[in-house]
């Protein structure tokens, strides 16, 4: 089972300070679609209020991310497509001014620097270390943008036809519940958790519930493939043997001491254990392969007929003794 | 009959008393009794007591609270520092408990105790909130005519709003006091410099001509984008520097031209019939066009 | 700054004493800014043009560079308005960072000559503003010569300044709490 739900672009409606009520503050979502010649204007630049050609265009970074109220985590793409969009902007209305705002331009990796410095040479105007605290609409139908210039060393001002909002990857609704049904566990930001970040990046808590692109957390196209193609490795390493190896560390039920109470069953984060007739009776099956080891079943077992393999009573309370003497 | 205990704080009684009468005037006739608060003090301003740490800040804003609290009343206010640090006080407050021990102590020592019962408001959410909109259309003797309101809240009416009983939608695009200068038939549109800060206060002290700069370019975006007849403010901090300020300025030729400014409060009570010359008494930019247009000239 | 006017800030003179102190004074999220930047683009003392604003104060705050902020009067021109603290997208409370600045100040007696003024006013007066000329003002518009504040009431005002006198502002104010 792989995962791949993608991700939500953030609503721009958060952001009471850049004027959400404005039908020309929008999203790099809704940016890229208006670039786009399938878009609702067929590729043509306009502004949605009035539909005419924007002059002077601000783009807003970290929208919602590298923000405790909203998300602590970088959103990592942004920078990137931000110069995208300033790219094809500035090859195709070479007139228009275009500002991005950025706190850091973050361009690591091969290739991407690159395009930074290609995108300025366009012309794009780049203003760093500052974070812009308002848009307000003027009467006129203009937006006022603040912002702050790091290497001015100073507040900068300017209006803009059109803002867009750079505003953050975010886990799609229901990825919890999904996760969940699953035995995926959710990390605190609501992305699905890796088992471990460098050695199962691709693996998730529940076996054989793999994970790949913006389900995980925030990342661009080239590492969403090549984490698909990872998960898609995986998967058929797990099928191709027409076998499978787990560990050593499960639990395991003596039938015959189980008083078929089910308590384990629910219990169970990994839905390893069901009840299955033996000797006329329901008694509780550990599936193996589905065992993660965590021994929750064999500490909660009334009738103490579950053996945690690697820690049975017998151990534990001659490391305890060991312990003791020590 | 509803009573509010009126805190005064320094500028209001000092500098600009019309707004005092003006405040008096209009508790009446919303048929408020404006409850004197015997013996109230400083709120502490943010450059005294709250400079020193948060514990002189407390103790001296909790005198105040103190004598609200003793009368079993809630206070309103029409100078934005005071609303900011009573309410920034008693925030901190009820945050740290041990902070109100402490503050317990000291007024022990005068057979005095802080209970944290009464509620500091100020004349914009007072109005709104408390009076509210329909009352004040109801009362109106002289409408406004249309009259072009450029509104400034004022920065303490709106931030910190985590410390404050009650808040606008939107603190960066403030509604409510635009709403009641509708209210009262006058026309209130929004601008984008709106919640820009007026340069009055700490930095009126410490770098005056930097602070008319400020204040200078505000007015020009407000001059610019709605050309009012008169610019209506919610702190009477603000109002000296749109007062004042602005005579300075023009007295010292950086401005040509003048949009006459006047607190909500002396607004209101103008809407409610109150004597002109009293109510503007220290009113420094002429306000004859307001007048004339609200009397139904041009 | 050096005297001859080399423009150079000596990382060294890091005091993490001073961070601790500022902390203690109410700086508590003070390493918690990423520099974003948010607030200075809005703050009323960076949009005047003062030498030192709120993303520098906090930036110097986090280096101990405790002679330039202290030397610096910029922390004496925030206005309180808070607007820092609406936006910052960490929480950290940048106003409470430059309280903290003005906090240490006033305990080395670096602040201005007004900060005095506004104290002594608040001790003898209660009130922190306290003009001259008030009583014909208020005259002026039919109200009593001295509002029913502290300046009525010498009873009160004696309380008053005992709850001063148990503050901090023994330890710092220049004058004679009598």
């Amino acid at each position: 089972m792989i995962i791949a739900t993608g991700f939500k672009p953030m609503s721009k409606d958060h952001f009471k300070e850049y004027s959400p009520q404005s039908p020309d503050v929008i999203t790099s979502m809704e940016f890229e679609r208006i670039l786009s010649s399938t878009g609702p204007t067929g590729g043509e630049l306009k502004r949605p209020s009035d539909g005419t050609k924007p002059k002077n265009i601000a783009m807003i970074s970290c929208v919602g991310s590298r923000d405790e109220r909203h998300h602590s985590y970088c959103s990592k793409v942004c920078c990137m497509y931000m110069l995208k969009h300033a790219r094809i902007l500035k090859e195709k209305y070479p007139y228009i001014n275009l500002y991005l705002f950025f706190i850091d331009v973050r361009t690591a990796g091969k290739d991407f620097e690159e395009f930074y410095v290609y995108t300025k040479g366009l012309g794009a105007k780049i203003i760093r270390g500052g974070r812009v605290s308002s848009v307000d609409e003027k009467p006129n139908g203009k937006l006022r943008v603040r912002g702050f210039d790091v290497d001015l060393g100073s507040p900068v001002e300017l209006e803009a036809d059109l803002v867009v909002l750079a505003t953050a990857i975010e886990p799609p609704d229901g990825v919890d519940e999904l996760g969940r049904q699953f035995s995926a566990t959710c990390g605190r930001e609501g992305f699905l958790r890796e088992v471990h970040t460098k050695l199962f990046p691709v693996e998730t808590s529940a076996k054989g519930v793999l994970i790949a692109g913006c389900v995980q957390g925030p990342k661009d196209i080239p590492e969403s493939i090549a984490q698909s193609r990872a998960a898609a490795a995986s998967a058929a390493s797990l099928i191709i043997p027409g076998k499978i190896k787990f560990e050593a560390i499960v639990s395991e039920v003596d039938k015959d001491k189980c008083s078929s109470c089910g308590v384990c069953v629910p219990l169970c984060p990994y839905n390893a254990i069901k009840l299955e007739t033996y000797k006329d009776k329901e008694k509780a099956k550990i599936e193996a392969a589905l065992c993660a080891g965590c021994g929750v079943c064999a500490s909660a077992c009334p009738s103490r007929a579950i053996t945690f393999h690697g820690f049975t009573t017998e151990q534990i309370l001659e490391q305890i003794s060991a312990l003791v003497e020590a | 009959m509803k009573q509010v205990g009126l805190f005064l704080g320094c500028n209001i009684p000092f500098n600009r008393p019309d707004v005092e009468y003006s405040a008096r005037y209009i508790l009446s006739e919303l048929e408020t009794n404006a409850v004197d608060l015997e013996g109230a003090s400083c709120c502490p301003a943010f450059g005294t007591m709250p400079s020193i740490d948060i514990e002189a800040w407390a103790a001296a804003s909790a005198w105040n609270l103190v004598l609200a609290d003793e009368k079993g009343i809630d206070l309103v206010t029409g100078c934005g520092s005071c609303y900011g640090s009573l309410n920034e006080a008693k925030h901190h407050m009820g945050q740290h408990p041990e902070l109100i021990e402490k503050i317990n102590q000291i007024y022990a020592k005068v057979g005095k105790e802080y209970k944290g019962t009464a509620k500091v408001s100020n004349f914009i959410n007072f109005i709104y909130e408390d009076v509210g909109l329909e009352k004040i259309k109801q009362k109106v003797k002289v409408n406004l005519n249309g009259l072009k309101c450029a509104v400034q809240t004022g920065c303490h009416n709106l931030w910190p709003s985590e410390a404050y009983p009650t808040s606008e939608d939107n603190t960066f695009q403030p509604k409510r006091l635009r709403e009641i200068c509708e209210a009262m038939g006058g026309s209130a549109p929004n601008y984008s410099a709106i919640t820009d800060c007026c340069g009055m206060g700490a930095l009126r002290s410490n770098a005056s001509d930097k602070s008319l700069a400020l204040f200078k370019k505000k007015l020009d975006m407000i001059k610019e984008e709605l050309d009012p007849d008169i610019c209506v403010i919610g702190c009477s901090s603000c109002l000296m520097q749109f007062d004042a300020g602005q005579a300075l300025l023009i007295e010292q030729k950086k401005l040509n031209y003048q949009i006459p400014s006047l607190h909500i409060i002396q607004l209101i009570a103008l809407a409610l019939g109150a004597d002109i010359d009293k109510l503007t008494a220290f009113t420094k930019v002429p306000l004859d066009g307001a007048i004339n247009k609200i009397k139904g000239g041009n | 700054m050096e005297e001859s006017g080399v423009n150079v800030i000596n990382l060294n003179q890091c005091d993490e004493e001073f961070i601790k102190y500022l902390e203690k004074f109410g700086a508590h999220s003070l390493k918690e800014c990423i520099q974003c930047g948010k607030c200075a683009s809005t703050c009323p003392m960076a949009l005047a043009g003062l030498d030192f604003y709120i993303k520098r104060i906090i930036h110097a705050a986090t280096l101990g560079l405790k002679e330039i902020l202290l030397e610096d009067s910029s922390v004496w021109g925030c206005q309180s308005c808070n607007r820092c603290v609406e936006v910052c997208p960490m929480d950290i409370k940048p106003y409470e960072i430059i309280q903290a600045v003005r906090r240490a100040a006033v305990r080395d007696e670096s602040c201005p000559a007004n900060t005095y003024e506004g104290l002594r006013n608040l001790y003898k007066n209660g009130h922190a503003v306290f003009p001259k000329g008030f009583e014909e003002r208020r005259k002026k518009v039919g109200l009593p010569e001295k509002p029913p504040t502290l300046t009525s009431h010498e009873e009160l005002k004696k309380k008053f300044q005992e709850i001063l006198k148990q503050t901090s502002l023994a330890d710092v104010a220049p004058f004679k709490l009598d």
